[in-house]
C-alpha cells in the first residue's frame, strides 16, 4: 500500500517535472501570425504587430524566449495570402493568429487541426467557417470585425455630413471578398425608396484603383464605401487621394482612412481586437480547445470624422456629427 | 575444592533467574516512560489547547471571512444596479414630460447623445402615447423615423407606463450576447415611453472591476440561472447555464417559487457557504440579489484565501505545538536523566552484589528514597556476607566428609570388581583387599591370617618388611591373647588397640622389633560361626581408629570372606567337573568298543552265511567242470579210431570243441565266484581296511547285487525288482569301500525286509521295488536308497539311528545297523544320513558323501 502510494507520488513528480520542464522549457510555443491585410511597410500594420507582441508579453508570452513568432505579410494580395497561408501551416505552429477574412478562409482550408485564431472576420457563421458564434466547435475561433448589416448604416452616417450622396459605391476587390458583389445586389432589390441605391466598385486589380474611382466621380450624387476588404484596407492612403482627386465624399470601416486623408470612419477599434485576440491564442497555448471559446464581436464602435477633407470637399460637419463622433481630426 | 569455586555456582543459581526476566523487560528503559510521560502529557495539553484555538479560530475567522464575502456580495450587486441605474439615468434624459414636444431632430440628437453617453445602449426607440414607435437611433442599423411599429400591446410598453420603468428579460442576440431591453415611461399624463436596448457584455467592465481578494471574482447569472457576466467574457458569450452549480440552485430556489423578471425582490437576501466552482475548486461564495431584475450577484474567491487567516492560525498552534513539545522533550530528557542516573547506579551495585562482589557498597548521595534505597541495599549485602562466611566453613566439611565417602567407595567398588574379575584368583583378591583395607583403614601395614590348627598362618599381606614376613612364618602368631593378631580370633569380635605398650596382655616383645608397631586393629574371618582367619592392620604411631575405619575394614573383612568361600566353591566345581569329564571319557570308550564288536558280528554272521551258501555248490562246480574238459579229451581219443565219415567227424569235432570251451569258460568263472567269496571272507576279518577313492557307482551296484544275493540266500522264494539310477557323472571319492559297502548292505536288506514285510501283508498285490540312485553334487555325491515297504512309523522314525534299537524279532537284529551306518557316514567320512518316509508307502535313505571327507575325518580325530 505504502509502496503504491510512493509509485504515485513518483510518477506525479515525474509528470509535474515534465509539465514545468515543458513551461520553462529549451523548445519554445510557436505562433503563426498571418497579417493579411496590412504591408510590412504599413505603419497600421506594424501598430497592430505592436500590439500583438505587447499583449501576448503582458500574459507571458515572450517572443525569442518561449515563444516563437512566424510572421507573413500579404498586404491583401489575393496570391501572397494563399501562399502565406500554405507556409505558416507548413511551420505546423502550436497557433496561428490571421487577420482578414480571405486570410481565415485560405487557412480553414489548409488545416483542421491547428487551432486558428481569427482577428477580424466578417460573418463567419454565414461563410460556414464556424457552427455558431457562441459555441465555434471547429479548429478556429475569434473576433469578428463587423456584420455585413452595417453596410447599410454606412450610407446613412455619410449622408449626415453629405446631404447630396444618393448613391453609395461599394469599393472591393473581387479577388478577396467576392462576396460584396451578391450582397450589393440583394440590397439594392430590398432598397426602400428614397433610400441611398448601392452599387458595387469591384477593383480586380490594384491598377484598375484609379480607373474605378475616376469612373465613379464622373457620377455627381456619389459616396464612396470602404468596406473590409484586405486590397482597399492595405492601400487606403491612395483610395483617399484619388477620392479627394475626384472628390467623392467617402467613409471606411478603418480608423486609419480617416487619419491618412479619408473623409469618415465608423468601425470598431482594429488594434483593440489584435490586442483581444491574444486572450484567445493565450488561453489555446495553454490547452483549451478553440471549439469551446466563443466567437467575439466588437463592443464598440467608433466614428472618426477628418474636419480637413469635409473642408476641402467644402463640406460642413453637422451637429448630429459632431455629438456622435469619438475623434474628428483637424 | 576452594569455598569460591562452591560458591559461585550457588550464586549462578540465586543469580541467573532475576537477572533473564529484567533483561527481558528492560526493553523500555525508565528515562524513557518518564520522558514519554511527561512529553505526553505536555503534549496532551498543548493539543487539547491547540485543537480548541483552532476550533474558536476557525469558526470566528470563518464567520468573518463568510460576512466579508457577503457584504462584498451585496457591494457587487449594487454596483451592478448601479450599472442598471446609470443605463436608467441616461434614459431619463428622454423622459421628460415636455420632450414629445420638442422637434423631431432635437429627439434624434438627444437619442445620438444618449448613445454616446451610454455605451452600452445599442439601440433607443421613442414609442409615443399610443404605443407606436415614433423614432429609432441604432449603432448598427439604419435610424428610423416614424417607423410607426405597433408597441402599445408589448410590455415594453404597458409594463412601463404601469411601473414607470421596465427592466425587460434577459436575451441574447445570435445566441450569444446578452442584452436587456429598459423600458422608461416620460413624465406627465399619457406618457410615451423610451425603450433602449442595451449590450450586457458591458457589465464585464463593472465585474472585472469588483476586486474579490486576490483570485476572487464575482459574476451576475439571470433568475433563470444563465451566465449574463463573468471575468471570463467568453463564459457568458458560450451560453453558460449555471441552474445546475449547487450553489446558484440553492439561491435560486427559493421557497417562494421561481423569481421572475420585474417581480417581488429575491427572498434570500444574501447567503455563503464552500462550494465547488466550475473547476471544482473549493470556494467560499456569496451572493445577493438585484431586485429589480431578479439577478443574482456571486462572489465567490478560493477557500485557501478566504480562509488564509484560519490557515495562518493553524499554523501558529503548530508551530506552538512544535515549540511546546520540543521543550518538553529537552524538560522530560533532563528530568529523566536527573531520576535515572542513581536509579542506574543503585542497578549497577545490585549487579556487581549479584555477581558475587560482596565488598562493594553503593555510594548514593540524593537525600531522598532512593539513598535510603541503597543504604538497605549496602545493609542487606553486609548480612548477605556474614552468612556467606559462615556457610563457607560448613560447606568445607561438609565436603571434606564427602570427598572421604567417596574415596572409600570408590575403593570399595575397586575391590568389588577385582573380587569379581579374578574371582578364582584367590590370592590376587587377598592382595587388593589388604592393601585397600590398611589404606583406607588409616594404617600402614597389615595381613590376612588363615588359621591352622592353634596358630595363624599369613596368606597375604601389604606393607610387611621380608624379615616380618620370615618372622611370621618361622613363628605364627598364636591365637592367644598373647599377640594382637590371635586376639580377634579366639575372641571372634574386632579386637582394636591403641598402643600395645600400653595393653598389659601384650607380650610379643619379639614382634615388637621386626614389626615396630604401636597402634593395631584386627577383625576375625568368620563362615558360619567359625573363625577361619583374621585380618590385621597397624601403625607404627599410637592411637584410635576410628569407628568409621573400624567399621571399613570390617567390611574388608566381609568382603574377603566371601572372596574366600567363592574361591574354595569355584574349586570344588572345578573338582567334581573333572571327576564327570572322566567318567564320561570312559564311559565312550566302553561304548566304540561295544559298537565295533557288533559291527564285526553282524558282517561276521553275513559273510559266514553266504560262504557256507556258496563254497560247497561252488565247489562241485569247479570240480565237475575240470573233471568234464578232461573228459572231452578222453572223448576225443576214443573216436579216434572209429571209422567215422568226414562229415560226421567234423561235427564231432565241432561239438567237443564247444563244449571243450564252455567247460572252460566255467571253470574260469567259478575261480572268478571262488575269489568273491574269499574276499568277502576277507572283508569280515579285516574291518575298516584302508581309505582310496572308489567309483561311487560301482560301489552301489556292487552292494545291491550283493544283498540282493544275502537276501536271497536266506530266503529261497525272495524276490525284488531292482532300479538302478546311476548319475554316471557321480565319479570317484576317496572312502573306506568296506565301510561304505556295510552300509549300504544294511540299508538294502532293511529295505528288502520292509518289502517282504509289506508283500506278505498284502497278499502277493504288491511287487516289491528296490531303487538306488547316485547324483553328482559337485563336492559331494549324493546316494539314495529307496524301497516301497511298510515305511517307518515317526515313533521308530525317532530312534532308528540309536544303537540297540530294533523292531525286528528278538534273535534277528542287533539294533546295531543303522547305529553304525550313522557313524561311519558322519564319523568316518564327514558325510551325512537322512531319512524320509511315510508308513505305507515308501523309505527312502539320502547319503550325501563328501568327495575328499575321509582325509577331513582323519584330521579332525588327530588334531
Amino acid at each position: 500500500m505504502r509502496r503504491r502510494t510512493a509509485l504515485a507520488a513518483l510518477t506525479a513528480t515525474a509528470a509535474l517535472w515534465r509539465d514545468l520542464a515543458r513551461a520553462e522549457g529549451s523548445s519554445p510555443r510557436k505562433l503563426g501570425l498571418l497579417m493579411g491585410g496590412r504591408g510590412e511597410a504599413d505603419p497600421e500594420g506594424q501598430a497592430r504587430l505592436e500590439a500583438v507582441r505587447t499583449a501576448l508579453a503582458e500574459r507571458g508570452w515572450v517572443e525569442g524566449s518561449n515563444l516563437r513568432i512566424d510572421l507573413r505579410w500579404a498586404a491583401g494580395d489575393a496570391g501572397r495570402l494563399q501562399a502565406s497561408a500554405a507556409e505558416i501551416v507548413a511551420l505546423a505552429p502550436d497557433v496561428i493568429l490571421a487577420n482578414s477574412t480571405p486570410a481565415i478562409g485560405a487557412l480553414v482550408r489548409l488545416t483542421k487541426t491547428i487551432p486558428i485564431v481569427f482577428a477580424q472576420i466578417v460573418d463567419p457563421v454565414g461563410l460556414g467557417y464556424v457552427k455558431s458564434l457562441a459555441k465555434p466547435g471547429g479548429n478556429l475561433t475569434g473576433f469578428t470585425f463587423v456584420d455585413l448589416e452595417l453596410i447599410r448604416k454606412w450610407p446613412e452616417i455619410l449622408r449626415e455630413i453629405a446631404p447630396g450622396v444618393t448613391r453609395a459605391a461599394l469599393l472591393f476587390n473581387p479577388a478577396t471578398t467576392p462576396f460584396y458583389a451578391e450582397f450589393v445586389r440583394t440590397l439594392a432589390l430590398s432598397a426602400e425608396p428614397g433610400a441611398t441605391r448601392f452599387v458595387p466598385a469591384p477593383v480586380p486589380q490594384l491598377d484598375d484603383l484609379e480607373g474605378v474611382i475616376a469612373d465613379l466621380g464622373r457620377t455627381s450624387g456619389t459616396g464612396l464605401i470602404i468596406p473590409p476588404n484586405p486590397l482597399i484596407g492595405a492601400n487606403r492612403r491612395r483610395v483617399a487621394e484619388l477620392a479627394m482627386q475626384h472628390r467623392l465624399p467617402s467613409i471606411a470601416v478603418y480608423r486609419e482612412f480617416v487619419t491618412e486623408g479619408g473623409l469618415m470612419s465608423y468601425g470598431p477599434n482594429s488594434i483593440d481586437i489584435f490586442r483581444r485576440s491574444t486572450g484567445y491564442v493565450d488561453r489555446i497555448l495553454r490547452g483549451a480547445d478553440p471549439g469551446d471559446l466563443p466567437v467575439q464581436a466588437p463592443t464598440s464602435y467608433e466614428l472618426l470624422v477628418n474636419a480637413r477633407t469635409a473642408r476641402a470637399l467644402g463640406l460642413t460637419i453637422p451637429q448630429s456629427i459632431l455629438a456622435r463622433a469619438d475623434e474628428v481630426i483637424e | 575444592m576452594t569455598a569460591g569455586a562452591i560458591a559461585s555456582p550457588v550464586l549462578a543459581v540465586t543469580d541467573r533467574n532475576p537477572r533473564a526476566p529484567s533483561r527481558a523487560r528492560r526493553r523500555m528503559p525508565l528515562a524513557l516512560k518518564l520522558g514519554i510521560a511527561l512529553v505526553g502529557l505536555v503534549t496532551l495539553v498543548l493539543l487539547v489547547n491547540g485543537a480548541v484555538n483552532l476550533w474558536l479560530n476557525y469558526e470566528e475567522a470563518k464567520r468573518a471571512a463568510v460576512s466579508v464575502q457577503q457584504e462584498k456580495a451585496q457591494a457587487a450587486a449594487e454596483r451592478v444596479d448601479g450599472f442598471l441605474s446609470d443605463v436608467e439615468n441616461q434614459i431619463g434624459w428622454t423622459t421628460r414630460a415636455e420632450w414629445r414636444r420638442v422637434p423631431l431632430e432635437q429627439q434624434r440628437y438627444d437619442f445620438i447623445r444618449l448613445l454616446r453617453q451610454a455605451p452600452a445602449v445599442t439601440e433607443v426607440s421613442y414609442i409615443d402615447a399610443a404605443g407606436k414607435e415614433q423614432l429609432k437611433v441604432s449603432r448598427l442599423e439604419p435610424d428610423m423615423v416614424g417607423s410607426g411599429k405597433d408597441f402599445s400591446a408589448e410590455p415594453r410598453f404597458k409594463q412601463a407606463v404601469a411601473e414607470k420603468v421596465w427592466f425587460g428579460p434577459v436575451y441574447f442576440r445570435r445566441g450569444s450576447e446578452p442584452y436587456i431591453t429598459v423600458a422608461v415611461a416620460h413624465a406627465g399624463r399619457n406618457p410615451g415611453v423610451t425603450a433602449a436596448e442595451v449590450n450586457l457584455k458591458l457589465v464585464w467592465d463593472v465585474i472585472t472591476a469588483i476586486k474579490v481578494g486576490e483570485k476572487g471574482f464575482a459574476f451576475v447569472v439571470t433568475s433563470a440561472g444563465r451566465l449574463i457576466a463573468h471575468p471570463d467574457l467568453s463564459l457568458v458569450l458560450r451560453d453558460t447555464d449555471l441552474s445546475r452549480v449547487p450553489q446558484v440552485a440553492t439561491a435560486l430556489a427559493p421557497p417562494g417559487g421561481r423569481l421572475s423578471a420585474g417581480a417581488a425582490p429575491v427572498a434570500t437576501s444574501s447567503a455563503s457557504e464552500i462550494a465547488n466552482d466550475l473547476a471544482g475548486n473549493p470556494v467560499l461564495t456569496a451572493h445577493a440579489p438585484i431586485g429589480r431584475v431578479g439577478w443574482l450577484v456571486f462572489v465567490q474567491s478560493p477557500v485557501s484565501e478566504a480562509l488564509a487567516p484560519v490557515y495562518r492560525s493553524l499554523i501558529q498552534t503548530a508551530a506552538l505545538l512544535g515549540l511546546g513539545l520540543f521543550l518538553a522533550t529537552v524538560a522530560g530528557t533532563f528530568l529523566s536523566r536527573r531520576m535515572v542516573v542513581p536509579i542506574r547506579r543503585l542497578q549497577e551495585g545490585a549487579e556487581r552484589l549479584g555477581s558475587g562482589d560482596l565488598s562493594q557498597r553503593i555510594a548514593i548521595r540524593t537525600g531522598d528514597e532512593i539513598e535510603t534505597l541503597a543504604d538497605r541495599f549496602n545493609l542487606m549485602a553486609g548480612r548477605i556476607q556474614e552468612s556467606y562466611e559462615t556457610l563457607e566453613g560448613k560447606v568445607e566439611e561438609r565436603t571434606r566428609e564427602l570427598s572421604e565417602t567417596l574415596q572409600q567407595q570408590t575403593a570399595t567398588a575397586d575391590v568389588l570388581k577385582v573380587i569379581s574379575r579374578s574371582a578364582f584368583d584367590l590370592h590376587t583378591v587377598l592382595d587388593t583387599l589388604i592393601e585397600s583395607a590398611v589404606r583406607l583403614g588409616g594404617a600402614n601395614r597389615g595381613g590376612i591370617h588363615f588359621v591352622d590348627g592353634s596358630v595363624l598362618r599369613l596368606q597375604s599381606h601389604f606393607g610387611f618388611s621380608p624379615e616380618h614376613v620370615e618372622r611370621l612364618r618361622e613363628k605364627p602368631a598364636a591365637i592367644s591373647m598373647d599377640t594382637v593378631t590371635g586376639r580377634p580370633a579366639l575372641l571372634r569380635r574386632a579386637v582394636h588397640v591403641a598402643d600395645v605398650l600400653a595393653d598389659p596382655d601384650f607380650r610379643n616383645s619379639e614382634m615388637m622389633k621386626v614389626g615396630d608397631f604401636r597402634a593395631f586393629l584386627g577383625v576375625p574371618l568368620m563362615r558360619e560361626d567359625t573363625v577361619f582367619g583374621v585380618l590385621g592392620m597397624d601403625r607404627p604411631e599410637p592411637g584410635e581408629f576410628t569407628p568409621r575405619q573400624i567399621e571399613l575394614v570390617q567390611t574388608f573383612a566381609d568382603q574377603a570372606v566371601i572372596a574366600i568361600e567363592n574361591a574354595r566353591l569355584f574349586e570344588q566345581v572345578q573338582a567334581r567337573t573333572a571327576e564327570l569329564q572322566q567318567s564320561l571319557d570312559d564311559l565312550r570308550k566302553a561304548q566304540d568298543r561295544l559298537v565295533q564288536s557288533e559291527k564285526l558280528a553282524s558282517l561276521g554272521q553275513l559273510t559266514a552265511g553266504i560262504a557256507h551258501e556258496i563254497k560247497n555248490p561252488l565247489n562241485f562246480v569247479n570240480n565237475f567242470s575240470s573233471l568234464s574238459a578232461d573228459l572231452i579229451d578222453e572223448l576225443r581219443e576214443v573216436l579216434e579210431p572209429a571209422g567215422l565219415d568226414d562229415k560226421t567227424r567234423d561235427e564231432v569235432d565241432d561239438l567237443t570243441g564247444m563244449l571243450k570251451g564252455n567247460l572252460e569258460k566255467v571253470v574260469q568263472h567259478g575261480k572268478r565266484a571262488d575269489s568273491i567269496v574269499k574276499n568277502m571272507l576277507l572283508h569280515s576279518r579285516e574291518g575298516s581296511g584302508d581309505h582310496r577313492p572308489v567309483d561311487v557307482n560301482a560301489l552301489v551296484e556292487e552292494s545291491m547285487n550283493l544283498a540282493y544275493h544275502g537276501a536271497r540266500a536266506e530266503k529261497p522264494g525272495f524276490n525284488v525288482t531292482l532300479v538302478r539310477e546311476l548319475d554316471p557323472a557321480a565319479g570317484e571319492v576317496d572312502l573306506y569301500p568296506q565301510e561304505i559297502t556295510r552300509v549300504l548292505l544294511n540299508l538294502f536288506s532293511n529295505g528288502f525286509y520292509a518289502a517282504t514285510q509289506r508283500k506278505a501283508a498284502m497278499d502277493g498285490a504288491f511287487e516289491p521295488t528296490m531303487t538306488a540312485a547316485t547324483r553328482n553334487l559337485g563336492d559331494t555325491v549324493e546316494i539314495r536308497i529307496r524301497d516301497n515297504g511298510t515305511g517307518i512309523p515317526d515313533d521308530v522314525k525317532a530312534k532308528m539311528f540309536n544303537p540297540f534299537f530294533t523292531t525286528k524279532p528278538p534273535g534277528e537284529g542287533t539294533g546295531l545297523g543303522l547305529s553304525l551306518s550313522h557313524d561311519i557316514i558322519v564319523k568316518q567320512h564327514c558325510g551325512s544320513i537322512e531319512v524320509a518316509t511315510e508308513p505305507g508307502a515308501f523309505t527312502e535313505f539320502t547319503i550325501v558323501l563328501p568327495r575328499g571327507g575321509v582325509s577331513q575325518a582323519t584330521k579332525k580325530s588327530g588334531s
